[in-house]
């Protein structure tokens, strides 16, 4: 696309000069035929030579410029017009994604409310079974039991996740410093990471002296976005090589008059492939193996970012890494 | 102030069959044993219609047929403003909770939960020393 762009310039401004040339030759001919025209009639009776030189050169002049002016305001007119376009496109995307998000959001709600409601006697007599098995002293029986409730509790976290996904799940908000809050969620996930993963944090917000900048935050949910992210660079990278986090001031790209924080994650892993950059965010949507994820990490995430009143944006390189971009709305202290 | 496990009543009102028994083995692990059972709303004011005064708590699930737990509770409040009515329900959203309080509520548990959080939440509302 920039690069069809560059090219269209290219020729727009070799027809500018074309212009400007033929121009200059047409009054150079135009001159000629003048001074022939001068010599051999009588119209210009109480005209000198130069006055009417003059008045012809003003003329071409102020045309020339006038059509200048007008070809650099329609350049003007059609690069506006490439952008107008180019942001349509994406809107169409997001639009399209966000209907697709509604629609699966209630798929899993209905889901999600469904297996709650069933699991309600394993979770809530399981206990009883697993005490009596470890009072009668029947060891293997109550290692079975326990297998069964960590299953469920297992089974609960992916609901859980399904239902944040869904915007079923209600999270309280506080407004806190995001130069506090961020560093305690990055370590958080970064200790869970194998030793081979390395992250390099780099604050550069130009702000006066690093002064509190606020955001809302859900404290479980903004840990979960970060748990889930590093997690997810991690593994594009073979769980090996270095992620780097980087904060910025910007404003939300659907909401140019909200300022927010910008948090960009980017890991040098093997990059999303483009024909799949559209179902990233798509519950159970999964590269990994099945034994190694849900497929529910970047859609809760997604969804938490969103509840937090930003947005997920990802460009990414194929063989050469990924960056995701988190914007967090910057909120005044007290408004919560 | 000690409360007689023998003189307490409650309707349990839940459609889903072993749901409905897993509550009621949670409320007899408490050492409440008068449990009623309904499997709709419309149900249960038939039975409190009978039984009137005799209730100390109501557990209710919300989404049934033919009459939901809210809809029970907005007609039970007419007649026991202040009788305990417990919500279990796997609705966690904020938007239901609300309404769940706004008609006038007295606990709230979302499914799946443990029998630790049940057993304080009947606790609470029935008084009853943990």
């Amino acid at each position: 696309m920039i690069k069809r762009g560059r090219k269209r310039d290219f020729y727009l401004e070799l027809l500018i000069a074309a212009s400007i040339f033929i121009v200059c030759s047409a009054f150079l001919i135009f001159t000629d035929f003048f001074e022939w025209w001068f010599k051999y009639t009588r119209a210009h009776e109480g005209w000198e030579l130069d006055e009417l030189f003059s008045l012809v050169f003003a003329l071409l002049i102020a045309g020339s410029v006038s059509a200048v002016r007008h070809v650099l305001m329609v350049r003007r007119l059609m690069k506006r017009l490439y952008q107008a376009n180019r942001d349509l496109k994406a809107h169409k995307v997001e639009r399209i994604r966000h209907e697709k998000m509604i629609a699966l959001g209630s798929l899993a709600s209905g889901l999600a409310h469904e297996i709650n409601n069933s699991m309600q006697p394993v979770v809530g007599l399981g206990g009883f079974i697993l005490e009596g098995l470890k009072e009668s002293g029947n060891e293997t029986h109550y290692e079975y039991m326990k297998t069964i409730m960590n299953s469920t509790e297992h089974s609960q976290g992916i609901i859980n996740n399904v239902l944040i996904f869904a915007r079923e799940k209600s999270l309280e908000y506080e407004a806190l410093d995001a130069f506090k809050i961020l560093p305690d969620a990055i370590k958080f996930s970064t200790d869970v990471l194998p030793s081979s993963v390395v992250v390099n944090v780099s604050f550069d917000v130009e702000t006066d002296n690093h002064e509190a900048i606020y955001i809302n935050v859900n404290r479980t949910g903004f840990y979960q976005i970060f748990y889930n992210m590093l997690n997810n660079a991690s593994a594009a990278m073979d769980n090996q090589g270095a992620i780097d986090i980087s904060l910025a001031l910007d404003v939300i790209p659907e909401a140019p008059h909200e300022v927010a924080l910008r948090v960009d994650i980017k890991d040098t892993g093997c990059g999303i492939d483009p024909d799949i950059q559209s179902k990233i965010f798509d519950p159970f949507f999964s590269t990994k193996d099945i034994s190694e994820g849900t497929g529910l990490g970047l859609p809760t995430v997604y969804a938490l970012v969103e509840q937090h009143g930003g947005c997920t944006v990802v460009n990414s390189i194929v063989g050469k890494g990924t960056v995701f971009s988190l914007y967090f709305p910057i909120v005044e202290k007290s408004k919560e | 102030m000690d409360v007689d496990m023998n003189e307490t009543n409650v309707l349990l009102v839940e459609d889903d069959v072993n749901v409905r028994t897993a509550i009621k083995g949670m409320l007899r692990e408490m050492g409440i044993s008068n449990i009623q059972e309904a499997t709709d709303g419309v149900k249960a004011l038939e039975y409190l219609d009978d039984h009137p005064d005799v209730l100390s708590l109501i557990v209710c699930d919300w989404n049934m047929p033919n009459k939901t737990g809210i809809g029970l509770l907005k007609d039970v409040r007419q007649a026991y403003p202040i009788l305990p009515f417990l919500m279990v329900t796997a609705r966690a959203d904020k938007d239901s909770v609300l309404v769940a309080k706004n008609a006038d509520v007295t606990g709230y548990i979302c499914k799946p939960f443990s029998f630790e959080d049940f057993r304080k939440k009947v606790s609470t509302m029935l008084k009853i020393p943990m």
